[in-house]
């Protein structure tokens, strides 16, 4: 018979084999949603010329132009991390392809602090994922991301205008196998938010979650490097 | 005329579709939606012979829509599959749902017109372009 102990390490081992998986998977996933929002793109233009509204395609291309280069260069300089760039990139794309407005915070950034890649990209993709999966429902869905530096502490700070989380329900959120989405539809719900917190443990950190309107999740991550190098398992 | 519903959410490009299908002789357009309930509602209303089906839908995916119009219509729907995704599984899925013909974006006018037309005399019911044959015994006269 297991003991408490040898399941909850049991737990630990099968979350931290799934977090590989989501996170290669997560990278998957924005990739081909990219690759579909430049076809969709290139078929308006091709439209556009084949009706004859050259004006139309001229402009389409232009703005479609700056837009990217706008979003890749503010990026760049905020954030500079590129990963996480690559990943924030890849989630806009998904966002707009579910019809959700995906919003960065302008003012914030993490310029000059050095933080861990991979964490970060598991902590922002899957609290982005759980927020897009929570306003999916609605229509007019909005999840919006402030990164910021705080004293000595990186501040990721996601939140959304779903349904939110009932009270009772706050302190469990980051447990492994917790979730309001039905099982049979998503086979692999509750995991993302366990991811979070544990990635955001293993560097040190923490993780919250709130009520505002729709949910808020904040991770903050100590900026000293000694805490950064050292990882490994909790415990 | 083969009643088409055009099914996209990208309002510009269901605009390019639609212009591209009343471009063709033999087919009219009889409405465009940008989301998948809405496509059932469309074609519950009937009317409709055709939809020109987006894969990628918000509310709803197209494949979904392809399962739910199957089980739910009486008279059978013809449905052609466009998608941006160039992947196996997807073209095959929409195939076993009761998609008759598939188009990956981008595709040309070109492209698409020689799916219409091929999806139109496979139906036996009308055949545009010039001077190719036409298996129904309905032909109709085709149009520049």
């Amino acid at each position: 018979v297991a003991s408490e102990h040898e399941r909850s390490k049991l737990a630990y081992e099968q979350a931290a084999l799934s977090r590989e998986f989501e996170t290669v998977r997560g990278l998957a996933d924005s990739l081909r949603a990219q690759a579909h929002e430049s076809a969709n793109q290139l078929h308006t233009i091709v439209g556009l010329v084949e009706l004859g509204r050259y004006d139309e395609a001229v402009r389409f291309a232009t703005e479609r132009v700056e837009v990217a280069q706008e979003l890749v260069s503010r990026l760049q300089e905020r954030i500079e991390e590129p990963a996480l760039v690559a990943l924030l990139l890849g989630k806009t794309a998904v966002a707009r392809e579910r019809g959700i407005d995906l919003v960065i915070a302008p003012d914030g950034g993490f310029t000059g602090a050095v933080l861990p890649a991979a964490e970060l990209v598991t902590i922002v993709g899957n609290l982005i994922d759980n927020a897009m999966d929570a306003v999916a429902e609605a229509g007019r869905g909005r999840v919006e991301v402030d990164l910021r530096v705080e004293g000595a502490e990186a501040v990721i700070e996601v939140r959304d205008n779903g349904p939110g989380i009932a009270p009772e329900h706050l302190p469990r959120v980051f447990e492994l196998g917790w979730s309001t989405k039905p099982a049979a539809v998503h086979g692999d719900r509750g995991l993302g938010l366990a991811l979070v917190r544990q990635a955001a443990v293993r560097v040190g950190g923490q993780a919250a979650a709130r009520c505002e309107d729709g949910a808020v999740f904040t991770v903050r991550l100590p900026l000293r490097s000694q805490a950064l190098a050292g990882g490994g398992a909790p415990g | 005329m083969i009643r088409t519903l055009v099914v996209e959410d990208d309002a510009r490009v269901a605009e390019v579709h639609r212009a591209y299908v009343e471009r063709l002789a033999g087919f009219a357009v009889v409405g465009v939606v940008h989301r998948g309930t809405e496509a059932l509602e469309a074609v519950t209303r009937g009317d409709v012979d055709l939809v020109l089906l987006d894969i990628y839908l918000p509310d709803v995916g197209g494949l979904e829509v392809c399962r739910a119009l199957h089980a739910r219509s009486r008279r059978p729907v013809d449905v052609i599959a466009v998608t941006a995704a160039q992947d196996v599984e997807t073209v095959r899925n929409a195939v076993a749902q009761g998609v008759v013909q598939y188009l990956v974006k981008p595709f040309s006018f070109a492209t698409f017109r020689d799916k219409l037309e091929r999806y139109a005399a496979y139906r036996g019911e009308s055949c545009g372009g010039q001077g190719s044959s036409c298996p129904s015994t309905s032909r109709r006269a085709a149009g520049p």
